[in-house]
């Protein structure tokens, strides 16, 4: 059984100017351990889907068919904040088993909390002293550039590429099954590419949903790949069997 | 051109080396502030309110002292002395019955100090809590919520507050009552607004994805991110239930004599208006006063708050 499966999922927004279709009943399945590619045109409804399968909706979106099913755990996404009262069956698996890294990554942080503040919310179970140690080495481990600054600095101070290293870090911290990356190396220089890389590598088993532009990206770490366009999405390929320019020619689409 | 050529160009004195001392001129750098440090920066450039808040403070600390270690009390009499003129003995005077006008001030401040600052409290609690729910659950439950704000929004205060000035007396917990039955459903409404704007931010899916709980996202995350509008909205409470209170004991229905409050030392003071007109000023004035520097204490925060508003 796949790890991770989408039904037929159909999403609509409700606009001023009237509905918008975000998602046309879209299916894919992810395999254990396997690396798979998502790419398409913008605004094509990639950061919606991918939204989606964590179970979240923006406001005035809205679910009409369609399920998300991880390792047999069936979710309906759902706006933000309706799962208060624990209806919410991925609330467990969230940031364990499965992991997210968001494209916006300057937005992702807190602007009024420090960064060594926020990555210690991974430790919540432990002591004071503990937690500090545990952020201390988290940055050693992202490479950043002067951990003791970074950490006491704001979201606002520090630049795009050491925030994405910290994201990509924090959604492997708890060894997840499957891990999301919403263009996770648009900032980054490629000494950092490779480093983040061997990090994604080292969790064996771990599928990934690599949600990209580049081509180049897509055909060196992924065995899959998935094209989207409109709301559809196509059929799973080989990355063996499609060549660069036909990638780039789908996501001009 | 060979390489001779361009060394030819170049005299032997083109470059010079840096003195030590200049090496960081080109570094510009402003030191990491956490948001409340920065806050506070901005703060104590609006000089106004700089002077309110020291005001404020001093106002406090005499509140507490003054009235320890004084040898008059707020109630003693010297019916021999009524109605005195400010002198050495009685810095403000002496009302009808002789009591010490100074004294009594002290202990009107810390009733109304109390009052303001002890409703501020209380309206920020329930506002936060109620307001907070309401915006981050969204659907049926906000809408009961709400409407049951809309329902306490829509009977007059005053009316509450006669109901419960009558019920249970006039003292002091039955005027806090009386003020944060009413007074906080307006901030309820403003948190309500605020969560309901901040949990469309990425940063709170972010918390979510990695596992944060709905209340740490809530109270840690979403409320903090709005906490400008709430302390600022919060400090304007006091000054309006400061006045609540002067009001309703200056009518006759809220704090009881003899105990002093600047609105009973107004009331008392209103039958001497014309043979003593100063017994009327001082408590006036002390109200003025205090609403003037906690408004503009407000006014400092909203400007220090909102970095839109920000002179930099």
């Amino acid at each position: 059984m796949a790890l991770l499966s989408v039904e037929q999922l159909s999403v609509h927004a409700e606009k001023e100017e009237g509905d918008i279709r975000l998602l046309k009943s879209v299916s894919l399945e992810l395999e254990k351990n396997e690396w798979t590619a998502l790419m398409g045109p913008s605004g094509c409804g990639k950061t919606t889907l991918a939204n989606a399968v964590m179970g979240f909706l923006k406001a005035d979106t809205f679910c009409d068919y369609g399920t998300v099913t991880f390792d047999g755990i069936v979710n309906v996404p759902k706006q933000f904040g309706l799962d208060f009262l624990g209806s919410d069956p991925f609330e467990n698996i969230r940031g364990k088993r499965m992991a997210y890294v968001m494209q916006n990554v300057r937005e992702a942080f807190d602007p009024t909390d420090r960064i060594g503040a926020q990555i210690a919310e991974l430790y919540e179970e432990d002591g004071f002293f503990e937690k500090r140690k545990k952020v201390n080495d988290f940055l050693e481990r992202a490479q950043v550039k002067d951990p003791k600054k970074v950490s006491r600095s704001s979201p606002l101070e520090v630049s795009p590429g050491e925030l994405q290293k910290i994201m990509i870090m924090a959604a492997l911290e708890k060894d997840p099954e499957l891990i999301i990356l919403d263009e996770p190396f648009s900032a980054l220089d490629p000494l950092s590419r490779e480093q983040m890389t061997d990090e994604l590598k080292k969790h064996e088993g771990m599928s990934v949903l690599l949600i990209t532009h580049e081509p180049r990206t897509a055909k060196r770490l992924c065995q899959s790949i998935l094209f989207m366009d409109e709301g559809t999405v196509s059929e799973k390929y080989s990355t063996a069997e499609v060549s660069e320019e036909e990638m780039i020619s789908r996501m001009e689409l | 051109m060979s390489e001779a050529e361009v060394k030819m160009v170049l005299p032997e004195n083109a470059f010079e080396k840096l003195p030590e001392d200049e090496k960081n001129n080109e570094f510009i750098a402003m030191k990491s502030r956490s948001y409340f440090e920065d806050v506070w920066f901005q703060y104590k450039k609006n000089k106004l309110a700089m002077v309110s808040l020291i005001f404020i403070i001093i106002m406090v600390l005499m509140a507490i002292f003054v009235p320890m270690f004084s040898r008059y009390s707020y109630d003693a009499q010297d019916l021999a002395n009524p109605n005195a003129l400010p002198s050495l003995e009685h810095w403000f005077g002496t009302d009808k019955f002789g009591r010490d006008i100074f004294i009594r001030i002290m202990y009107g401040a810390r009733i109304s100090l109390s009052v303001g600052f002890a409703a501020a409290a209380i309206n920020l609690v329930i506002g936060i809590a109620w307001g907070g729910m309401c915006g981050y659950i969204g659907g049926r439950f906000d809408m009961i919520l709400m409407r049951i704000v809309d329902i306490i929004y829509s009977v007059p205060t005053l009316l509450y507050v006669i109901l419960i000035m009558l019920i249970f007396g006039s003292n002091m917990f039955s005027v806090l009552l009386a003020i944060c039955i009413s007074s906080w459903v307006g901030l309820a409404r403003q948190v309500r607004a605020q969560v309901m704007s901040q949990k469309e931010q990425e940063y709170a899916l972010a918390a979510k994805v990695l596992g944060a709980s709905d209340m740490r996202i809530l109270f840690k995350h979403l409320v903090k991110n709005s906490i400008g509008p709430i302390i600022v909205n919060t400090t304007l409470m006091v000054p309006s239930a400061i006045f609540t209170e002067a009001f309703l004991s200056f009518v006759g229905i809220g704090i009881s004599i003899p105990m002093a409050s600047w609105g009973t030392m107004a009331n008392e003071a209103k039958n001497m208006l014309f043979s003593a007109p100063l017994q009327m000023v001082w408590p006036v004035s002390a109200i003025c006063l205090t609403m003037l520097a906690l408004n503009f204490i407000g006014d400092g925060l909203n400007q220090a708050l909102d970095p839109k508003k920000r002179s930099r």
